[in-house]
């Protein structure tokens, strides 16, 4: 059996690939509006596509806070089912 | 496939926050009776990355746009209640610090992109894992079948709530037909990066894989 890369690396690459994704392949993104944007510009449910807020800072911003949020919020609810 | 605030009308908005409330509380719990140590990370990992995947629109046709929505993502890798709970974060923080869907929207969002994709989409996968072989293979090929499947399920679910509560003017035929035909095109970048994504985990750590779990010869640990 191969080995393993250790769990701590393999959270750490990761997190290394999702903030590398935020910042510079978000670069790459298409600006279009999405599908529901375009449905709503095309039936006149929406007047125009707001461009999208979040830019590369932005989004390694985000994926930081999510990372952390959502880890705390998963050591809490562990914490409080073991409690 | 973020709803804005004012595209639903209160009610329907105020429903499905209580549906959502509701899913999110149950996949809490679950969640905290199914998780050990090395899933809390791998969680937090999971929300990090669709957030980041969803920051990325591809172009599916012309003027026209799709990101993921990461559910079945989500819960291949860490099951569907921890999955659920994951894109629901990604939309909270989208919410409160990028105003990328509403506020009042919120319910309506968790519903469409993190309860239906996580549970519904988990169901489709779980069923394609019966009728496919028992590999690695046929997991990232479940996968990426029920992500596509479950982003045109999330368009019928906007068509629904629109049939119900929808603000605009437009008749309910032509948003139906309009989302779900863009949505199949979106459906099948969901579908890819899914199976890729899935299937570059399975390569490196395999045993991480909720969905893949039958596939361990031996014990985790």
């Amino acid at each position: 059996m191969s080995r393993r890369i250790r769990l701590s690396a393999f959270i750490a690459a990761g997190l290394v690939v999702a903030l590398a994704v935020a910042f510079f392949v978000s670069r790459a993104a298409s600006s279009q509006p999405d599908g529901l944007n375009r449905v709503a510009i095309d039936n006149g449910l929406e007047q125009a596509s707001k461009p999208s807020a979040v830019d590369g800072r932005a989004g390694v911003l985000g994926v930081t806070v999510t990372f952390a949020l959502a880890s705390g919020v998963f050591v809490v609810v562990r914490r409080r089912n073991r409690g | 496939m973020h709803i804005p605030d004012g595209f639903i009308n209160g009610e329907t908005s105020l429903g499905a926050g209580i549906v959502a409330a509701t899913g999110i509380g149950v996949s809490l719990r679950r969640a905290g009776q199914v998780l050990d140590e090395k899933q809390v990370p791998l969680a937090g990992l999971v929300a990090a990355f669709v957030f980041a995947a969803q920051m990325i629109n591809f172009p599916v046709a012309s003027g026209t746009s799709g990101h993921l929505l990461g559910g079945v993502l989500a819960a291949v890798l860490v099951g569907p209640f921890i999955g659920a709970v994951c894109v629901t974060v990604v939309l909270v923080v989208q919410a409160m610090l990028f105003a990328d869907g509403g506020l009042t929207a919120l319910g309506l969002n968790v519903v469409n992109m993190a309860l239906l994709t996580s549970f519904g989409g988990y169901a489709i996968f779980r069923a394609l894992r019966i009728v496919l072989p028992r590999s690695a293979t046929a997991v990232a090929l479940a996968s990426g079948v029920a992500a596509g499947v479950a982003v045109v399920l999330a368009s019928v679910a906007f068509t629904v709530e629109y049939a119900i509560g929808g603000a605009g003017g437009a008749s309910v035929a032509t948003v139906g037909a309009a989302m779900v035909s863009v949505h199949v095109l979106i459906g099948i970048g969901e579908g890819v990066i899914t199976a890729m994504t899935v299937s570059a985990v399975l390569a490196s750590r395999p045993d991480l894989v909720w969905g893949a779990r039958d596939l361990q010869r031996e014990p985790t640990r």
